[in-house]
């Protein structure tokens, strides 16, 4: 190779097409940064999670309980804090409402009695300071998150009942172990020390609580205490937190949002991609005669291929650094818009992995889309300098088949890469590759159909603007991918979330469940009843509530069974979670079986295995089906059921759902509470009924269940937000395509316009021309990507989101349509300098080698 | 200096009918530090035969050896190495590259000489300039070729020529595309260079003025060499 030569040319072809090749790059950057943002938040917050860890955790060991820890459990707790240097806290965690007595509000809060010195790890940060020191004073004091004195309009140092017990409101916290999030917009903090628990009365046979207990000590000596002691814990259903396994389940949720919003960076990269494969293919068309005659003058293959080939990573070193660029600056502002979903608070950090990956990246898909491209440099005759018409000979199969596969396996490598599981990545890589292919037959089919219809009724205009979509140098396939796949991602995304965000508002039925009452203990039922009924509020849905645990299932003890280190994380959930069991001698309107048959009207059979319904995914995670055994635990009571059906629940209607359902005549002696679904349509007589509620029944919690859709409504318009800016990335991708394409298309046909001009044409007929390619192009791309994008989401929506498919077919057609308006705007815009004569511009054109010669 | 030898070239039809023949068993010679002119009508295959004398393609058919040394089992990289060395082109339609300034089109070949006759990169940019000067461009040397009218264009081409100091010179209907005063101070600029330089000269026209001034003149005919 002559080095010399290389370096020189590269530098001269640098200095005037870096400029219109950075537009391609741009394409790609914009990708790159999104992954880049991601990436780099990732890092940062699981930096942050595994630095917090201690803090947010506030102990090096957390034991949790739903049902309370037995004295097994408790003699265990005692002897590790008998070790030296070892010291233990317990914290009892519930639902329930408050009231604040000067305002008269009420609001479900999440209440914590501590007892011991919680937090070991952290400093506590409260308003006024040293709140929490004196949190466990005789006054009985709470300390509460600031939200929920501005929700209970109050202020520090008024009252706060809490059951049948009153609290001075001592301070609020600003900085406490835990994360928040939206939970706290559900359910707001509420600290008392748990030496005024007893008063309040809140803690009841039945009652939903949590029972944990904190441990702090060396390390070795919790290790040798769990070694020990594991096996008998989680056979008592004794859930287990380390910090390390803390930090694992902080950093997975979110890192799993983080995933599927990396995929839609990566389908902005690869739009990018295609975007670079096309300029590449029009610069490379440009430089034809140059190249023939620099092989006339004697460059070898080599020497063009690396001039060229620097060029190219220039271009990807230069887009990846920019991306790398613009996603740092993503990257801080990402964590605003994805607050809610945030574990910690994070402060953006710089890092260096995703910059290096940001780079390569950029120089990877570079070399991957380029490369076919300026292959065919290499083919150039030199006999093209003495006679145009000599066009490079077509490329190797063999080559080109391995440019395929190494494109397929990258797509796939980064779909695995980024995809929060292999199968989703797999998945998604088939899924771009297939819609790519599928646009680039259809342009081809549609090009060739074009190229036999005999338009001869049209005028010259129309027939000139559709014969171009099939002429040589024609942009149909590159123009057709780049419009058709910006589409389909930007469709597809708003398919999905218009999808999800229907799903949050499905259950708009008029007379829908607004007021949910929990914890209403047996003997309170007719009383709370008539509560309702005098205040002419309906009562929608009953039903009884049992606590229950799995104690076996076809004869396999659940205790031992979770000792079992193999059992996998669904199935050690829904045999150690404690069940809230119901009955009901009918299927509810939110219910469908899918497998066995619902019971009788008859009572079960006494003596033998009561029959049972279990929701089919829970069944699953269980692995078992209908005919199965399983033995509950009802408060110490044994009962002997047989899965007789499986049924799908709607959980996303506000009715009362349960995962296990009895049939009426088993569970009715069995210690429960009720749970009751109203509707009051005004706000304000629906907080006043809260408080009269929890002045008349201080055990029972109702809640505002638009408090709830509130909440969850914040926290998917994030995450929307979140996939509209990457969507948004996708778009201007696209968007910067297909001005580059114009701008290619513009290039390649300018001397054909000039001749036209010179042989007599108007410039308005000119325009036309151009105009009608352009459009029949971008509705050819639309028609498709939308068509394909309106496949993927309802497959996403079916598979993935497990919701009813209905497509916002107005939004698409707009969507479309607003891509035909702007192919029409760039195709009008694509005609000649028209205050200059043809003849000037034919001359430019030849010397600046953008015509054909 | 130059032999070709039963050189026929033939291209298939696009219709697949039997493939169309350009030059036929042409036989020809050139001697070292001869000018000869190649005269024919249109679509004689002139320039044909001249691509195939300068190693640009190869012939169905025939030899053409070039000093001495057979072009056919050379591939196009060695030939290229060859045309880089020895060889020097004037087009019809000047082929400038049009993102190079002048100076740096001429540069080119002077950077494509093989490693035992390249200068240092200030010596070639003298003898750019020089090679400028000496076609009265001394002054444009800055300028991109869509700033130079076209005889200027075929003087930066011409300069280009002699840069790599060629022993033979292939000039393709190098007036072609001038007007008949600029054509003709072009002409002679070019066979005063070559006189000066000693350099062999095939020169492609239909225009017999400037054949009358090579010393044999090759006349093409449907493919044959007719006189």
């Amino acid at each position: 190779m002559n080095r010399r030569f290389v370096w020189a040319m590269a530098r001269r072809e640098a200095r005037t097409s870096l400029r219109r090749l950075g537009l391609y790059g741009g394409c790609m950057a914009l990708g790159i940064a999104a992954l880049v943002g991601l990436d780099g938040l990732r890092h940062t917050v699981s930096h942050a999670v595994a630095e917090q860890g201690q803090r947010l955790l506030g102990a090096d060991l957390r034991l949790s309980s739903q049902a309370g820890f037995s004295t097994d459990v408790r003699e265990r707790v005692a002897q590790l804090a008998a070790e030296p240097d070892t010291a233990t806290a317990s914290v009892t965690q519930f639902g329930s409402m408050v009231l604040a007595r000067e305002s008269g509000r009420t609001r479900l809060a999440d209440v914590r009695a501590l007892t011991g010195p919680f937090p070991f790890y952290g400093a506590v940060e409260s308003v006024p300071e040293g709140a929490w020191e004196r949190l466990a004073s005789a006054t009985p004091q709470a300390l509460v998150d600031t939200s929920l004195l501005i929700q209970l309009d109050t202020e520090i140092g008024a009252t706060l009942e809490l059951g049948e017990a009153a609290f001075r409101i001592a301070g609020t916290l600003n900085r406490a172990p835990g994360s928040v999030g939206v939970r706290s917009q559900i359910a707001p903090r509420v600290f008392i020390a748990g030496r005024h628990l007893a008063a309040t009365r809140l803690v009841q046979p039945g009652s939903l609580v949590d029972h944990l207990i904190y441990v702090a000590g060396p390390t070795a000596t919790l290790q040798a205490w769990l070694d020990a002691h594991r096996k008998a814990l989680e056979s008592d259903r004794v859930r287990i937190r380390t910090v390390d396994s803390y930090q694992a389940e902080l950093g997975r949720s979110f890192s799993t949002v983080t995933r599927y919003l990396g995929l839609v960076g990566l389908a902005a990269l690869a739009l990018g991609g295609i975007g670079v494969a096309s300029g590449v293919r029009v610069f490379v068309r440009e430089k034809l005669d140059a190249v023939a005659l620099l092989r006339c003058l004697g460059s070898r293959t080599p020497d063009i291929l690396a001039t060229y080939g620097m060029l190219a990573l220039g271009l990807g070193a230069a887009s990846g650094v920019f991306g790398v660029v613009l996603g740092v600056g993503f990257q801080w502002i990402l964590p605003e818009l994805v607050q809610g979903l945030l574990p910690v608070v994070v402060a953006p950090r710089l890092a260096p992995a995703s910059i290096a990956t940001g780079i390569v990246l950029g120089l990877w898909i570079t070399t991957l889309f380029a490369i076919a491209p300026l292959l065919e440099l290499s083919r150039v005759p030199p006999l093209r300098a003495l006679r145009r018409g000599f066009e490079p000979k077509g490329g190797s199969p063999a080559i080109r088949a391995a440019l395929f596969t190494a494109l397929a396996v990258t797509l796939l490598a980064a779909g695995i890469w980024q995809a929060p599981s292999a199968r989703v990545g797999l998945g998604f890589a088939l899924g771009l590759c297939l819609t790519l292919a599928i646009l680039a037959a259809t342009a081809r089919a549609a090009a060739t159909l074009l190229r036999r219809a005999r338009l001869r009724w049209a005028p010259f205009w129309l027939r000139q603007g559709i014969a171009n979509l099939s002429r040589p140098r024609n942009h149909t396939v590159a123009t057709s991918l780049a419009i058709g796949f910006g589409l389909f991602v930007v469709a597809t995304l708003h398919t999905v979330q218009y999808n999800v965000r229907h799903q949050l508002a499905l259950d708009s039925r008029p007379d829908r469940p607004n007021l949910v009452l929990f914890d209403v203990q047996r003997d309170q039922v007719p009383a709370v009843r008539a509560f309702l009924t005098d205040r002419d509020i309906p009562i929608l849905e009953e039903a009884p509530v049992i606590s229950a645990r799995i104690a076996a299932v076809d004869g396999r003890d659940t205790g031992n069974w979770l000792g079992d280190e193999q059992l996998d994380r669904e199935q050690r959930w829904a045999l150690r979670r404690e069940y809230r069991l119901t009955y009901a001698a009918e299927l509810r309107p939110s219910e469908t079986i899918v497998t066995g048959d619902w019971w009788p009207a008859d009572p079960p059979t006494p003596g033998t295995p009561a029959p049972v319904s279990l929701e089919a995914e829970l069944a699953e995670s269980l692995g078992i089906g209908v005919g199965n055994r399983v033995t509950w635990d009802v408060q110490g009571v044994p009962i002997e059921t047989r899965v007789t059906s499986l049924r799908e629940v709607d959980w996303g209607r506000m009715a009362s759902n349960f995962f296990v359902v009895f049939p009426p005549g088993i569970l009715e002696t069995a210690p429960s509470t009720s749970f009751l679904l109203a509707r009051v349509e005004d706000a304000a007589i629906r907080a006043q009924f809260q408080a009269d509620l929890v002045g008349r029944f201080p055990n029972v919690s109702a809640l505002d269940a638009t408090v709830l859709l509130t909440a969850l409504d914040t926290m998917h318009r994030e995450l929307a937000t979140a996939v509209q800016v990457l969507a948004l990335f996708t778009l201007a991708t696209g968007l910067a395509i297909l001005v580059a394409a114009a701008a290619a298309a513009r290039s390649e046909r300018t001397r054909e316009m000039l001749l036209l001009r010179t042989l007599g044409a108007p410039a308005q007929l000119v325009r036309r021309a151009a105009t009608t390619e352009a459009v029949a192009l971008a509705a050819l791309a639309a028609s498709v990507g939308t068509v394909l994008s309106l496949l993927a989401s309802w497959s996403l929506a079916r598979t993935v989101f497990a919701l009813p498919f209905d497509p916002p077919l107005a939004d698409l057609a707009l969507l479309a349509l607003g891509t035909l308006g702007l192919g029409a705007i760039l195709g009008s815009t694509r005609r000649p300098d028209r205050s200059r004569g043809p003849l000037a511009l034919l001359r430019e054109a030849e010397s600046t080698g953008t015509g054909a010669g | 200096m130059i032999v070709a030898r039963k050189l026929t070239q033939r291209y298939p039809r696009a219709n697949g009918g039997p493939p169309l023949t350009v030059l036929d068993r042409v036989e020809f010679s050139v001697d070292a530090g001869e000018v000869v002119a190649i005269l024919g009508p249109s679509g004689s295959g002139k320039t044909t035969l001249l691509g195939l004398l300068a190693g640009l393609d190869r012939p169905s058919e025939g030899t053409v050896e070039l000093e001495g040394r057979d072009l056919g089992p050379l591939d196009e990289d060695a030939r290229a190495q060859l045309r880089a060395a020895s060889i020097g082109f004037v087009f019809q339609n000047f082929q400038l590259l049009p993102t190079l300034t002048a100076l740096e089109n001429v540069l080119v070949p002077l950077e494509l000489l093989p490693r035992d006759r390249a200068r240092t990169p200030a010596e070639d940019e003298r003898r750019a300039h020089d090679l400028l000067a000496r076609v009265g461009l001394e002054e444009r040397t800055g300028h991109y070729p869509s700033q130079l009218s076209g005889g200027e264009q075929q003087r930066v081409a011409i300069a280009r020529a002699f840069a790599n100091e060629p022993r033979v010179l292939f000039a393709d209907e190098p007036t072609g595309n001038l007007d008949r005063g600029t054509g003709h101070e072009v002409a002679e600029l070019l066979f005063g260079l070559n006189r000066e330089r000693g350099t062999t000269l095939v020169i492609v026209t239909h225009d017999t003025e400037i054949a009358a001034r090579a010393q044999r003149i090759v006349r093409l005919d449907a493919g044959r060499v007719v006189s």
